[in-house]
């Protein structure tokens, strides 16, 4: 049988794919990695995140040398070793049987043992880390910062701390604020569902769980906006649940920690003033501290964002929403279901009552 | 099917009472791969499982009695040692009539078989009745299931246990019926030596909860 | 049944009184054709096509959930699904994939092959493993009618507490998760239980442990793990259904609750699942790839003892998917360094599938093609899964399309395309006749294609944050082309999938293939194509690790292997196979006897859904279900396994018996009435 395997008819199949193929996945690969990404994980710009990339650079390299020689030996033995007859009907036809192999104890305990030592490579490097980065900074080190997840949005509270000029405390949502080249010690906690704080290009991210209290640390090397994101799924607006990490530069945190230290001015006349009615009359001040005018909100009011310096924010709503381009939030005051799962109910109100309420809010800086 | 093992004595064949010591009849061990007959196998590995369920429950209990309670008695608070060790004898004891219950019907000795297994029964019953009786006081005491995180677990770890015991109580049962209506001959002792084996878990599975849930303090 | 030739035949002893059925209430059924055999059967080749084809349609369904999530995903700002829907899909995608289709798959391939390849009749308990698949089919259609019933659960597949209790999903989509994953857990329990034994127990004479076929090795340890593992999320899922819906408190945050007790339990279960999910496609293409290399497994021992440890490690391993849940540090660290060292043993499979392919012959059939792919793809997965063990970066990773890549990888490149060389493989032993290969190899590019095209871009994406399990995502985060090609891709999927469907269709003209059409090395190659009810006509007895290579091939003096003038198949076959130089066995089949058809099982099997609707309905029905339940479980405890009415001498494959066989009515007892209390 095998004398009609070797006159048979012998036609080559392509079983590779083919070179344009090749070519146009390598060139999405480089478009990939080339486009600007704000949350590119690869791209650190602080130190704990470029801590993590330090480790991740070089295990990466050395699996894609895993990956080129393991794949590199398959693609080998099929172009080397691949029957080229027509087996279709017959496995049984194919001609001579080749050498029949075992095994080899040797080689095999040789390639159990190769990778449990590269591996020990890897293990040795990556458990300082785990400690590096669970690290408490000592008092004064860190700028502290109280995080809070809610659906759908960031909460933060800054405890009055002296050395980063905070007399007062302050409060504000979604937009955190921090001074560039100084490490930042996030305390987490939740109100609901489990969220996950994660700025990409600062560090890594970590749960916030209701009922526990966890920290994490922050570090931006430069003055800049840096994008970020609720990494856990907390239900219907997970994905509407962004944030940005504004830092600054020595100056301007000191301007801003001053602005947010001032109480705003209550309005008394005009449309400002009218809104500022309005805000109480429509159950807005229920859930929405301000300072120095609404500073209490109802007892079983949903975790609401404190809006006392809210125009000093660019963005609301969990970072979706533009807070410069008026439409956007007069479209909230519309319609806070705009945002799936919204907990914001406001009623029906007039284009009068949107224009004074924006009136008002916009005194808010 | 599997269960070919158990040609030997066919079903209702044997008459009671009769001396049919029936030693090759009862390991049909030739005729699978481990000797082990399948139905006591699957048993063995169907009860594996059960020790994760229960190690599961357990540990959640054990999480759960060192936090401090929001609302109602922390339930180490309100246990009545005495009277659970006083049920918990009583179970136990239940294991040695199973034991003799096998013993008896291997001798083909129906009579006392049918009377063990009862007694098992009924022991088993006191138990539950026992545990009953328990959650009503603790209940009667302000701990219902859904008061605090304790409560909670303690009912459902426990509740979860005597489920087991009553569909235990349910096979003795069963297999009392079938013994007087002969069709348990002593050529199936194996069936007993079966629910046998389920009923010592079942009892080693409470000794387990009474140490680590009643006796350890939180 | 194990029945030896050595047996005396079975005859009723005088003054035997055959075994009535005892509650009466249904005649036996007796047909072993038309549709009526397959709600009935107990026949373990039936019961692993009914698995089968269902998981298929499963498949469908959870591919056109994973379209409509890429449809949506395809542009920034997407519009196709709200967000409510979209998390709908994704939940319900996850958990189709793994609980309704690679889990029945692999029970599918375990069924039909474990009894055929460890040379026995049939599974150790063929009425329970009818039931585990009536059971298995009633659990998906509960979890399916909830999108009729108010929506389906939209909590993830890992439905994560406090957001899956009442208070944050009221509706009631994640009841019917909760009861639906506790019945298919059932059937998981109850298939291991059977399929352990049946591999202990079973095996023909001289087939020792380490002469069983790689891919049974990696069922057994596969339902070793579900063993375990099930009842560990069984716990999970109480805690959570008794939160929900009788108020109380595990996940109860306000009481103290700590919603990481959820996470270690779904992992502890969830992790050794990966490996559910895989192992066996390792073994799959442990068998399919060394009948296509002509070449014997490269390093057996290592082989099976690789699963074994893999099998074992799996369950060190769970908190690596709660790197970033606040565990601590010391925690973090020691499950970092046990993820990374199950790579060791999962590693040394590729090299030995490698070393299976090294200086054979090797014929790329659409079998082989799909199996060359697994070892490629899943070493990708592997790698992928080596960079998350890095606990520290993983902070970055989880939770992102990185993850998402990784384990799609693994469960698509490995699993998926395990199964399907699987299929293209056995399908001639199951069917009769072989899947066009023409067809077959276009399916293969066309799905190698898609899935690399639709998974690879999710390792950049990822790395490019995108996080997972986002309903929608703004412009300008760079991730705008690579979703558009990751759409593209699961829609060459799709379409792969369907040139699968094509082939199937016009193949049933295709001719008979014949009993052993790959040359294949395994004994269900011995018997006839599809096999005889009882699977063998003489039970074989075994003289070598692949036994029915060594009945085929001699040696000449350099050790090659020399195929024999004849040689004897195991059961009668067609002409073809004779003429390829095998004999039948003549031996009288009449002696042997399988166990008879019966509706306990379907029947027993309903009660549970209806229970589970009366949870969360009405009462009512849960007692029905139960009534149901108890009734179906003395039903098939007291039936006796073999209709003692049925033909007396009929002497047709499935000779009936005379009634001695019964299954202990106190195990059908037992494993029945732990059914209605897992059900409460």
């Amino acid at each position: 049988m095998s004398a009609t395997t070797v006159t048979r008819r012998r036609h080559r199949r392509r079983l590779l794919p083919r070179p344009w193929f090749l070519a146009v996945a390598s060139l999405v690969l480089l478009a990939g990695c080339a486009s600007d990404a704000p949350q590119d994980m690869l791209q650190p710009e602080g130190s704990f995140a470029r801590t993590l990339d330090n480790l991740f650079n070089p295990i990466f390299w050395v699996a894609v040398l895993v990956f080129v020689v393991v794949e590199g030996l398959i693609v080998y033995a099929i172009v080397k070793w691949r029957y080229r007859g027509d087996a279709d009907d017959g496995v049984a036809d194919a001609g001579e049987m080749p050498a029949q192999l075992h095994g080899n104890t040797r080689l095999e305990i040789g390639w159990t043992i190769l990778p449990a030592l590269v591996l020990a490579g890897v293990a040795v490097f990556t458990v300082p880390v785990v400690f590096e980065l669970n690290a408490e900074p000592a008092k004064g080190e860190a700028l502290e910062v109280d995080v809070t997840g809610a659906q759908f949005w960031w909460g933060y509270e800054y405890p009055s701390q002296p050395d980063f000029g905070i007399t007062d405390g302050i409060v504000t949502a979604n937009e955190l604020h921090i001074p560039a080249g100084q490490r930042v010690y996030l305390t987490l906690r939740s109100v609901d569902v489990i969220h996950s704080f994660w700025a990409p290009k600062l560090n890594g991210k970590r749960d916030v769980v209701p009922g526990r209290v966890h920290n994490w640390l922050l570090e931006a090397d430069e003055p800049g906006v840096y994008s970020g994101q609720c990494a856990e799924f907390c239900g219907v607006s997970h994905a509407n649940m962004r944030l940005k990490v504004v830092a600054h530069d020595a100056t301007s945190w000191d301007a801003w920690v001053e602005d947010m230290q001032e109480e705003p001015v209550e309005p008394v006349s005009g449309l400002a003033a009218e809104g500022f009615e309005l805000f109480q009359q429509r159950g807005c001040s229920g859930c929405h501290v301000v300072e120095g005018a609404y500073d209490e909100v109802a007892e079983d009011a949903p975790a609401a964002p404190d809006l006392t310096h809210l125009f000093s924010r660019d963005c609301f709503a969990g970072c979706i929403y533009d807070l410069n381009d008026r439409n956007e939030l007069e479209a909230w005051l519309r319609d806070p279901q705009r945002k799936a799962g919204s907990k914001m109910v406001v009623g029906q109100l007039t284009e009068a009552d949107i224009d004074a309420l924006y009136a008002y809010l916009e005194t808010l800086e | 099917m599997s269960v070919s093992e158990q040609t030997a004595a066919p079903a209702g064949a044997v008459p009671e009472g009769a001396a049919h010591v029936a030693h090759d009849a009862t390991t049909p061990a030739h005729h699978t791969s481990t000797g082990l007959s399948n139905e006591k196998l699957a048993m063995w590995l169907f009860l594996g499982s059960e020790c994760l369920l229960f190690g599961g429950l357990i540990s959640t209990f054990l999480l759960y009695r060192t936090r401090e309670v929001t609302a109602g008695p922390p339930v180490g608070d309100i246990y009545d040692i005495p009277f659970t060790s006083v049920s918990s004898f009583v179970l136990l004891m239940s294991s040695l009539t199973m034991v003799l219950a096998l013993s008896s019907i291997q001798r083909a000795d129906h009579r006392r078989a049918r009377t063990w297994l009862l007694t098992t029964a009924l022991l088993g019953a006191t138990f539950v009745a026992g545990q009953v009786y328990e959650f009503t006081t603790f209940v009667r005491e302000g701990l219902g299931y859904t008061t605090n995180l304790q409560g909670s677990a303690f009912y459902t770890l426990t509740g979860f246990h005597g489920v087991h015991v009553t569909l235990g109580i349910l096979m003795l049962l069963s297999l009392f019926v079938m013994s007087l209506r002969g069709r348990l001959p002593s050529g199936r002792a194996e069936t007993v030596e079966i629910v046998g084996l389920y009923w010592h878990f079942v009892d080693i599975v409470w000794i387990i909860i009474f140490t680590l849930v009643y006796l350890i303090p939180a | 049944m194990a029945l030896t030739e050595e047996r005396p035949p079975l005859e009723l002893a005088a003054g035997d009184e055959p075994v009535r059925n005892p509650l009466g209430a249904f005649t036996r059924p007796s047909s072993s054709y038309g549709w009526r055999s397959w709600l009935t059967t107990v026949d373990h080749k039936k019961i692993g096509i009914l698995y089968g084809a269902t998981a298929m349609v499963f498949f469908a369904l959870g591919g056109l959930e994973a379209l409509l999530i890429r449809a949506q995903l395809a542009q920034p700002n997407g519009q196709v699904l709200d967000p409510q829907v979209y998390n709908q899909m994704f939940t319900m995608h996850g958990t189709t994939m793994v609980f309704l289709v690679i889990m029945p798959m692999l029970a599918a391939f375990s069924n039909y092959l474990i009894p055929l390849m460890i040379g026995a009749r049939d599974v150790a308990f063929p009425r329970l493993n009818a039931l585990s698949y009536w059971v298995f089919l009633f659990g998906g259609l509960f979890l399916y009618s909830s999108f009729f019933l108010g929506g389906a659960p939209d909590g993830g597949w890992f439905n994560y507490a406090p957001l899956s209790g009442v208070a944050y999903s009221p509706g009631h989509g994640i009841d019917f998760w909760t009861l639906g994953l506790q019945i298919t857990g059932i059937a998981s329990l109850l298939g291991a239980v059977n399929l352990i034994t049946t591999c202990l127990n079973m095996r023909a004479p001289g087939m020792t442990l380490l002469r069983m076929p790689v891919f049974v090795w990696m069922a057994l340890v596969a339902q070793f793990l579900l063993l375990f593992a099930i009842p560990v999320i069984t716990v999970a899922l109480f805690l959570l259904m008794f939160d929900r819906l009788f108020g109380a408190n595990f996940f109860n945050v306000e009481a103290g609750a700590d919603p990481l007790l959820w996470q270690h339990l779904f992992w502890i279960f969830g992790h050794p699942e990966v490996y559910i999910l895989v192992l066996p496609a390792f073994g799959i293409v442990s068998d399919v790839i060394p009948t296509f290399a002509r070449k014997p497994l490269f390093g057996y021992p290592f082989m099976v003892f690789s699963g074994i440890a893999i099998g074992f490690m799996g369950w060190g391993v769970w908190a690596h998917h709660m790197f970033a849940s606040g565990i601590g540090p010391v925690s973090v660290a020691a499950f970092s360094l046990s993820t990374m060292f199950i790579a060791v043993p999962t590693g040394v499979k590729i090299f030995n599938w490698i070393g299976t392919l090294w200086k054979g012959k090797l014929i790329f059939t659409t079998a082989m093609l799909f199996a060359v792919a697994l070892v490629s793809q899943f070493t990708i997965g592997g790698l992928s899964g080596v960079m998350h063990s890095v606990a520290p970066h993983d902070t970055q990773q989880t939770d992102t399309y990185f993850i998402v890549a990784h384990f799609h990888y693994v469960l698509f490149g490995g699993s998926m395309f395990g199964i399907f060389a699987g299929i293209y493989y056995w399908w001639p032993k199951i069917f009769g006749h072989k899947l066009s290969e023409r067809i077959g190899k276009a399916h293969f590019w066309m799905m190698f294609v898609g899935f690399n095209l639709t998974f690879g871009p999710m390792h950049i994406v990822g790395l490019q944050g995108m996080p997972r399990r986002t309903a929608t995502y703004p412009e300008g985060m760079g991730w705008d082309l690579m979703n558009l090609l990751e759409t593209i891709g699961s829609f060459l999927i799709a379409i792969s999938f369907l040139m699968w469907v094509y082939n199937v269709a016009v193949s049933r003209k295709n001719p008979h293939a014949g009993a052993d059409p790959w040359d294949g090395r395994t004994l269900e190659w011995a018997t006839s194509s599809p096999p005889p009810a009882h699977n063998f006509d003489v039970e074989p007895t075994v003289e070598h690790l692949d036994d029915w290579w060594h009945r085929k091939y001699g040696e000449d003096e350099q050790g090659r292997p020399v195929r024999r003038e004849r040689f004897t198949y195991l059961s009668r076959v067609d002409e073809a196979s004779r003429l390829a130089g095998g004999d039948e066995p003549d031996v009288d089949v009449s002696a042997i006897h399988l166990p008879s058809p019966s509706y306990w099982p379907i029947v027993l099997a309903i009660g549970l859904p209806l229970i589970a609707y009366g949870l969360i309905f009405t009462y009512w029905l849960a007692a029905l279900g139960g009534v149901i339940i108890i009734a179906g479980a003395f039903g098939l405890g007291l039936e006796p396994s073999v209709d003692p009415d049925a033909g007396h001498g009929d002497h047709g494959d499935h000779g009936p018996d005379e009634g001695h066989d019964q299954e202990l009515a106190e195990v059908g007892a037992a494993s029945g009435g732990d059914d209605d209390e897992e059900a409460s």
